[in-house]
């Protein structure tokens, strides 16, 4: 790699991009360990003989989530630790501090509690943090797949001008391909551990054509609902504390519908997803499920009715094996046992984790995750899907996926709602999109949804 | 996001006061509040410890703390005044059992010491920046205090990831508001092993990152590390002399009382003064800081 190039490496789950990455600083060996054959070197230093530590100040690196990165509880300390770590004197750390907090926007935030920003500025932090220590290279892991489109495409556009204006070099590994791949001099395809092209994002463009890590659009639905409300909420009235996020709100959904819900951060979005099974409660207004008034049901009880996934698969990952964690979801809704094996096999044909029934859940990959924990819900058969942000995370190839599923449910009689932020994902797979502004919904017609993709810079 | 970190971030003397007299004195203060246990003297601790947390504005959150405590204060209500043999006047004759002053004085003592500790616990916990925290004892060497900090930096983190695993359990059919209390307990356990396995995942992470960071590198600098003002060193000394005072006055028995050997509650002049020196010893905290 020369000075202050743009490199994208992309390919599928698995092929080794983190790994290949992690030897960029020393990670590898230092921190994991592992054995290593070849050499890495960087400005004339090998880093293997090279602490991380010490690659600190030349390779700086910024991983997926922001939460787990960030070690000091406000915005100035975070600068600073890095710095620290680098023994600079104090004045130098201020003027450090002073110079990337400008270029950066976030002098207003300095006093900040880091737990008290969004995702975005969060991720953000930890860039600055990694750049006040000037080093030459920045290494990015998927820096953008807890984001949603908008913070995405402003993070990356930022990259893009550290690039240009700094002169940084700058290594990416990402998902969101459609919007750097304009802004990347260069590009590696990597495939179960090998690097097989190198080019410009022309050259290697239809390899990732092929191995549809990019797709033109797609819309993959069709028709919409017509039969009978299987959900329904009336005046939905919900506050936390004094904020007012649901304002009478309403909402009719009908058999076989995807339907979307878009809306800004803080909208209350995911408040609204969790009246529909108990989860919360409205202070006014009911919410019916298959015609039935749940104010007196627990959501527990729901569960064999509507399923609901929640941003973080991990939170419903815990057995040993996938297939144990099928069965602890069938003994909580206490289906009689001479069904469990049928039904197992039922939703591991259909999420096409067969292979993984004896695997424990999380050792499996971020889209085989997502599969596992919707495994554990769909397996109660509900006749309604909620989803949180499901494409969160996930690259393309792992989003088509999900679509496949959610198509063949649908065909099956299953009733789909979602949350996301993932505009394309809701125009190419949703049957009706949903905006939540001011706690009320209101319809989007499927080209104010086209409209919105252009402006995120998702389209291929 | 409802705010869930501990430290309360508010504009107080206390909270002016330097981060290092302030732990000299909860160290300090919790020692003496273990080793003394005559009710007079730990009334006056008690007393003086409020007034710091007044002055902290800190009272409501200390007294959500202590209402935790109040069950083991029944606790040892009971079983002293059950099980341990009659000592002293009859204070109230139940039949089958008699209360006697022993064990009722032996129980406001124990009770004393224990919301002693948790009120000097919470000095730390509600007025002592963790990040201030974390610079203090990396500085002295506890390599492994550094995660304790982190720990208080995650707990937002953990704390909503708890909330939404509960909600994943109960999308999966768990029932947590059913049934007896050993039986809503149980059900409660599949809620702490996703959250295990996650902070075992984000601690993984966070070691990585801190890493990448540079952290662990050698000598550190520090960014924020203002030089102690002459005030705070004296204060400093003040409370480290509160601990040889008070184990000399113990030794030579003032504070020191055996409630169950039937020693009755007595208040002397050379007592009351001996407790007003050791109290002494603390007061300069509640100078604070400078504006």
């Amino acid at each position: 790699m020369r000075e202050n190039e743009f490199l994208l490496i992309v390919g599928a789950s698995g092929s080794g991009k983190s790994t290949l990455i992690r030897s960029f600083n020393g990670l590898i060996p230092h921190f994991y360990g592992g054995e290593v054959g070849g050499r890495v070197t960087v400005d004339g230093l090998d880093t293997r003989r090279t602490p991380p530590a010490k690659m600190a100040s030349i390779v700086g690196m910024v991983f997926q989530d922001p939460e787990n990165q960030l070690v000091m509880t406000n915005v100035e300390n975070e600068m600073a630790f890095g710095l620290e770590n680098l023994a600079l004197p104090r004045e130098e750390i201020q003027g450090r501090i002073t110079e990337y907090s400008e270029y950066f926007g976030l002098d207003p935030f300095l006093e900040r509690f880091i737990p008290q920003l969004s995702g975005g500025e969060k991720q953000k932090v930890a860039l600055a943090s990694v750049l006040a220590m000037r080093p030459r290279y920045i290494v990015l892991d998927e820096p953008t797949s807890q984001l949603d489109d908008e913070s995405a495409s402003m993070y990356l556009d930022f990259l893009h001008r550290l690039n240009s204006d700094q002169g940084i070099g700058i290594i990416l590994v990402e998902h969101r391909l459609e919007r750097c791949l304009s802004y990347a001099d260069r590009v590696l395809f990597m495939e179960s551990g090998r690097v097989i092209a190198d080019g410009t994002p022309d050259e290697v463009m239809p390899l990732m054509r092929k191995n549809r890590l990019v797709a033109d659009f797609h819309r993959g639905v069709q028709g919409n609902g017509l039969g009978d409300v299987v959900l329904s909420a009336r005046g939905l009235t919900f506050a936390y504390e004094r904020d007012a996020v649901l304002r009478g709100l309403n909402l009719n959904v009908r058999d076989r519908e995807v339907v979307a819900i878009i809306g800004h951060n803080g909208s209350g979005k995911s408040t609204l997803l969790k009246q529909l099974n108990g989860l919360l409660r409205p202070a006014e207004g009911t919410v019916a499920v298959l015609g039935r008034n749940i104010s007196e049901a627990t959501t527990a009880s729901l569960a064999r009715d509507i399923g609901y996934l929640g941003q973080n698969p991990n939170n419903y990952l815990f057995e040993d094996t996938l297939e144990m964690e099928l069965q602890f979801t069938l003994r909580n809704l206490k289906v009689p046992e001479a069904e469990w094996a049928e039904r197992i096999d039922w939703t591991l044909r259909m999420l096409d984790l067969e292979r993984y029934r004896r695997s424990f859940p999380r050792d499996l990959s971020c889209g085989e995750r997502e599969r596992a924990a919707l495994a554990s819900i769909l397996v109660g058969r509900p006749r309604i899907l909620v989803l949180d942000e499901p494409t969160r995370g996930l690259d393309h190839w792992n989003k088509a996926r999900l679509a496949s599923i959610l198509a063949t449910l649908r065909e099956q009689g299953m009733t789909t709602v979602m949350v996301t932020h993932d505009y394309r994902f809701v125009a190419e797979h949703a049957t009706r999109v949903l905006s939540l502004d001011g706690g009320a919904l209101t319809e989007v017609p499927l080209t104010k949804v086209m409209e919105l993709v252009k402006v995120c810079g998702t389209e291929a | 996001m409802p705010m869930l970190f501990p430290y309360q971030d508010k504009d107080t003397p206390l909270h002016r006061l330097d981060a290092r007299p302030k732990m000299v004195f909860v160290l300090a203060f919790f020692l003496l509040s273990i080793l003394i246990s005559d009710i007079l003297y730990l009334s006056a601790m008690l007393v003086l410890a409020l007034t710091v947390v007044a002055r902290g504005r800190v009272a409501r959150e200390t007294l959500g703390l202590l209402k935790y405590t109040i069950y083991v204060v029944a606790f040892l209500f009971l079983f002293s005044i059950i099980f341990t043999p009659s000592v002293g006047p009859v204070l109230l004759d139940l039949g089958i059992v008699k209360i006697t002053e022993g064990p009722v004085l032996f129980s406001i003592s124990m009770s004393l010491r224990l919301v002693l500790s948790v009120v000097a616990f919470a000095v730390l916990t509600f007025t002592v920046h963790p990040d201030d925290l974390l610079r203090i004892l990396s500085r002295l060497g506890f390599k492994s205090m550094t995660g304790v900090s982190i720990a208080t930096r995650m707990y937002p983190t953990i704390a909503a990831d708890s909330a939404a695993i509960s909600d994943a359990m109960k999308a999966r059919g768990v029932e947590f508001d059913d049934g007896s209390f050993v039986r809503r307990a149980r059900a409660r356990a599949p809620v702490m092993m996703p959250l295990l396995m996650n902070s075992m995942e984000r601690s993984m992470d966070i070691a990585e990152a801190m890493e990448a960071r540079g952290f662990g590198a050698g000598k550190r600098s520090r960014y924020k590390d203002p030089a102690l003002r002459t005030a705070d060193r004296l204060m400093m000394i003040s409370f480290l002399l509160a601990i040889p005072f008070g184990v000399a006055m113990f030794i030579m028995g003032y504070g020191n009382v055996n409630y169950l050997a039937g020693e009755p509650l007595v208040i002397t002049a050379a007592g009351a003064t001996v407790a007003a020196v050791e109290i002494l010893f603390f007061t300069p905290i509640l100078l604070g800081g400078r504006q």
